[in-house]
């Protein structure tokens, strides 16, 4: 028996209160007069010794009641030793790398090679299992005595593009010690790449009674040189032709000068040389890259003449697209110079310029088709038609955006179309009286703000004022101003959104499109109102994709692979909502609202570096799971055993519990009044 | 039956110290008529002619009827005899575990043989003291003296701690003449210390009795459990077991009795021993044992 925390033993200390209430506390009482004390002696002993405790049982309780408490705490708990299985024998993992680095040469094949060996290796009353952990680990058979299963099973095992995780293969391992209660023999069949271990040391942490036994399959760094990663636009608007850098790494290698070319959908464009430096990288720039409109599949090649040809190149996509046209509802009167000047200035400042903006004062907007723009924004544009209304509600709810920006047009208690809120008024802050306001918070993972972040300079001196409904789970404030009130509110109807600014688009509200900030805020926000924002550049291996929203259940999507092979099932085409690319090539992904995207997915180029684990790190490891217990369990039959900690403290509390309830009841027929005066008398 | 009234606890509920002291006197003559060993009375002596000033209580009103002279009666009991009463008015004095407190006890004591002692003419005094003289009435057989006596044991009441060396030194100023000089205190004091201070009385020729009251608790504490015991007279506090109570203690207070009735006798001392719980007629009796040995 111990204690997983036994600093909390000194409570016991706390014994010496019922000692207190009832021998000390009780002891001191009234002094008796008395004629004279000359023949009595001051023998403190002898009277300790006569000193009687009160109330026995109850004490006994109190004492019980503490020392329990106190135990509870500290976490008392019992070694329980477990036979493993009563025929005896090992448990064994086979755990064998299958990540993208382990297509190098022959590594694979003597990986299985090895593992086949020690499956044949096994005694009659070994167990084993197959685990594989090049990504998310995997286990391929349970644990079985048929080592003809086992053997079918590493035989059937192929190299993936995935990135092996010792930390992935530690957690697997104590899910299965601690799942089985017995200590394991694994067997780990990998290229001991160092580039597969945690950050944190901590996540190899193997369980008690686990044995881990490393079979190396390379002995030797190789040198390798790979593209590490490209950088090209995914859509393009113009056309200009697209600007590509492509990174070259070296591991573990000299000064070479290698030769990259530049690839569109399968024909070589331009190929440039580089200078690697020695375990470093370079950067080469391609200009030539005319891609035609749609999608394009781009390649960035190497002639690595190494060993490993296998990461010399990178896949990434580019579509090419004519800007989108998007609808500017302002305020009848607006000059031109106010907020669509502002607005459209800012869209074409950005990089990329993605839409062309129509712009319409109120009154003209009333026959507008929203339907062909990628997204409205109504520029403090005051009562709107009635069919805009209409027009933009069904908009909304078909997936499109609007941006609605408060100003001066601003009533109190108008209804803000689309977004079903209501205004209660402009507020204008004066700068002789008030301090002005400015932006106190802003959700950076909200998309308007991931690059926008610089707001310091930014002053509002016209605020409108939102009733905001409580508890509404599709409303989200974006940001705030220094006095509390939301500044940028997003409120989802179904497939789209509705953005609220309750400051106006121009600079008599705030100084806003006057400030650096204000380009890359329109950028962001409208291209992800236009749909163009969210998707990264370039996929990994084992990452995932989105493939529908909550609200679009049951419209199919779907996924071509490399080859141009449906990678979903009719029932996963219908439900799925996520897919994890299992590996390299180009995806064609179809969403559910009906957008088409070409996914380049190359693996990690972590994989790509063959620096070994360092022996100490690799032996220290091992000490992780060499347990005390497990060697004394393994018993001359051998019979697996495994001690286990039987956590004690939830007996404890019910103990505890039962002590409160008996020292109530006792304590209070004891404490009563009468028993008090009853016990007084007889003193 | 008249006995009864020699019980302290029947005692207690008299409030005149008088009729106290006439109760227990008349009862313990009564029953020393019924017993012919005693043989306690005051025999008559001669007639003596009245002159003025004489007390008129000792006319003989008989002679008077017949022969119309007044004639006073004399007894052979009629001596010089002074009865001088020391008694202990210190705060132990006040202990008392029933009824009647050792104070009491004393007062019953003093106030009977006061009585006695007035009835026989003896001159009778007084002096109540603790650890100094706290009230002093010279002895007297003037009429009244037996009242005044009265009055001062009444008024005494437990003072502060005993010292018997202190007050014992003035007491020999006091003994103008021989006579009986009865010390009545619970002697909370070192035997040796006691006869010490009390033995220079005894050079004088007097005859001095030690009455040692003491209290039933004090000779046999009863504790149930360990109490905390205050002195009354210096208010220090001490713990003491059931245990030490029971055995050690008795035995100590055994052994300073034995040891102060050795010393009183070895110094010609009389020594009385009275229980507050037990009647007052051991303490009259042996004041008369020792009257009539002096006569």
């Amino acid at each position: 028996m111990g204690f997983l925390t036994p600093w909390f033993l000194a409570g016991i200390a706390a014994l010496g209160l019922p000692v207190y209430v009832h021998l000390l506390r009780q002891y001191r009482q009234t002094p008796i007069p008395f004629s004279s004390l000359m023949f009595f002696e001051r023998r403190t002993q002898s009277s300790i010794k006569h000193r009687r405790l009160k109330y026995l049982l109850l004490f006994s309780l109190r004492c019980l009641f503490l020392a329990l408490l106190v135990l509870a705490f500290a976490r008392p708990f019992i070694h329980s030793r477990t036979i493993a299985r009563a025929g005896g024998g090992r448990n064994m993992v086979f755990a064998i790398d299958n990540s993208f680095s382990m297509r190098q040469g022959d590594r694979f094949a003597a990986a299985k090679q090895a593992a086949l060996d020690q499956i044949n290796a096994m005694h009659e009353d070994d167990r084993g299992q197959v685990v594989t952990f090049g990504g998310p680990a995997r286990l391929v058979t349970d644990m079985t005595q048929d080592r003809q299963a086992l053997r079918a099973a590493v035989n059937a095992l192929a190299p993936g593009d995935d990135t092996s995780s010792y930390a992935e293969l530690s957690r697997v391992l104590r899910s299965t010690s601690e799942s089985m209660k017995t200590d394991i023999d694994a067997h780990v069949f990998t290229d001991d790449q160092k580039s597969s271990l945690p950050p944190s040391f901590a996540d190899l942490k193997l369980d008690d009674g686990t044995k881990l036994e490393m079979h190396p399959v390379a002995t030797t760094v190789l040198q390798n040189w790979a593209v590490e990663n490209v950088e090209a636009p995914r859509r393009v608007f113009d056309t200009k032709k697209v600007r590509t850098v492509a990174t070259i790494t070296g591991y573990n290698t000299p000064d070479a000068e290698r030769k990259v070319t530049l690839f569109a959908n399968g024909k070589a464009l331009e190929t440039k040389s580089v200078k690697v430096p020695a375990n470093g990288r370079a950067t080469v720039e391609f200009l030539t890259l005319d891609a035609p409109y749609g999608l394009t599949k781009c390649e960035i090649r190497i002639d690595s003449a190494d060993q490993f040809p296998l990461d010399d190149h990178w896949l990434f996509s580019v579509e090419r697209l004519d800007p989108k046209p998007a609808l500017l509802v302002h305020a009848d009167g607006e000059p031109a110079t106010a907020s669509p000047l502002y607005i459209r200035t800012a869209l074409e400042s950005a990089a990329g310029p993605a839409f062309t903006l129509e712009s319409l004062p109120t009154s003209q907007s009333g026959n507008a088709n929203v339907s062909k723009y990628a997204f409205v924004i109504l520029s403090d544009a005051g009562p709107i038609p009635q069919k805009l209304d209409d027009a933009l509600t069904k908009y909304v709810q078909g997936g499109g955006s609007v941006f609605i920006a408060l100003g001066k047009n601003a009533t109190p208690g108008r209804h803000i179309p689309v977004a079903d809120l209501n205004d209660l008024g402009l507020r204008t802050v004066s700068t002789d009286h008030d301090a002005v306001l400015t932006v106190s918070y802003a959700d950076t993972s909200y998309p308007s703000f991931a690059r926008a972040q610089n707001w310091g300079g930014v002053e509002f001196f016209q605020v409108a004022k939102l009733q905001l409904p409580q508890n509404v789970p599709d409303i989200r404030v974006a940001a705030k101003l220094s006095d509390g009130t939301p500044l940028l509110v997003d409120r989802q109807i179904g497939g789209g959104h509705v953005l609220v600014f309750l400051s106006p688009l121009d600079n008599i509200g705030n100084n806003l499109p006057t400030e650096a900030v204000w380009v890359p805020f329109i950028d962001q926000t409208t291209r992800e109102m236009g749909g163009i924002g969210a998707a990264p550049a370039n996929y990994k291996v084992g990452s995932f994709v989105e493939l529908r929203s909550a609200k679009e259940k049951g419209v199919p999507v779907e996924i071509l692979g490399p080859g141009d092979k449906r990678l979903l099932t009719l029932a996963e085409s219908s439900s799925a909502t996520m897919f994890q690319f299992p590996s390299e090539g180009f995806f064609d992904v179809r969403r559910a609202n009906g957008r088409e995207e070409l996914a380049a997915v190359n693996p990690d180029r972590r994989e790509s570096d063959f620096a070994l684990i360092p022996q100490e790190t690799l032996d220290l490891w091992k000490n992780t799971g060499v347990a005390t217990k497990s060697a004394p369990g393994t018993t001359a039959a051998g019979t697996t055993t495994r001690d286990d900690n039987a956590e004690l403290w939830w007996w404890v509390l019910a103990m505890l519990a039962v002590m409160a309830i008996a020292e109530s009841i006792l304590g209070n027929r004891h404490m009563t009044a009468q028993q008090l005066a009853a016990d007084k008398e007889m003193a | 039956m008249l006995q009864q009234f020699l019980d302290p606890a029947v005692l207690a509920s008299i409030s005149s110290l008088d009729l106290v002291a006439k109760t227990v006197v008349d009862g313990f003559v009564a029953g020393l008529h019924r017993s012919p060993s005693f043989g306690f009375s005051q025999e008559f002596a001669e007639y003596q002619q009245y002159v003025q000033g004489d007390d008129l209580r000792h006319i003989d009103w008989n002679v008077f009827a017949r022969s119309e002279r007044l004639y006073l009666k004399r007894f052979k009991g009629e001596t010089n005899m002074q009865l001088l009463l020391l008694l202990d008015a210190s705060a132990s004095m006040t202990y008392g575990s029933g009824r009647v407190r050792k104070i009491d006890y004393a007062r019953y004591i003093a106030a009977s043989l006061a009585y006695m002692s007035s009835q026989q003419r003896d001159a009778t005094g007084l002096i109540v003291f603790d650890q100094d003289i706290a009230n002093y009435v010279p002895p007297s057989t003037r009429q009244g003296q037996l009242m005044r006596v009265l009055h001062a044991i009444e008024k005494a009441e437990g003072g502060s701690r005993t010292d018997f060396s202190k007050p014992f030194l003035h007491f020999q100023q006091f003994l103008k003449r021989r006579g009986i000089v009865v010390v009545i205190s619970d002697f909370y004091e070192q035997p040796e210390q006691i006869v010490k201070v009390v033995e220079p009385l005894r050079y004088r020729g007097n005859e001095v009795v030690l009455f040692h009251i003491l209290d039933p608790n004090e000779l046999e504490p009863k504790f149930k459990d360990p109490v905390l015991l205050l002195d009354v007279e210096d208010d220090t506090a001490m713990e003491v077991s059931p245990d030490y109570a029971r055995n050690e203690y008795r035995a100590k207070m055994d052994q300073h009795r034995r040891a102060l009735s050795d010393k009183a006798a070895a110094a010609g001392l009389e020594y009385v021993f009275m229980n507050t719980a037990k009647p007052l007629d051991q303490g009259l009796r042996n004041y008369l044992a020792i009257r009539q040995r002096r006569r």
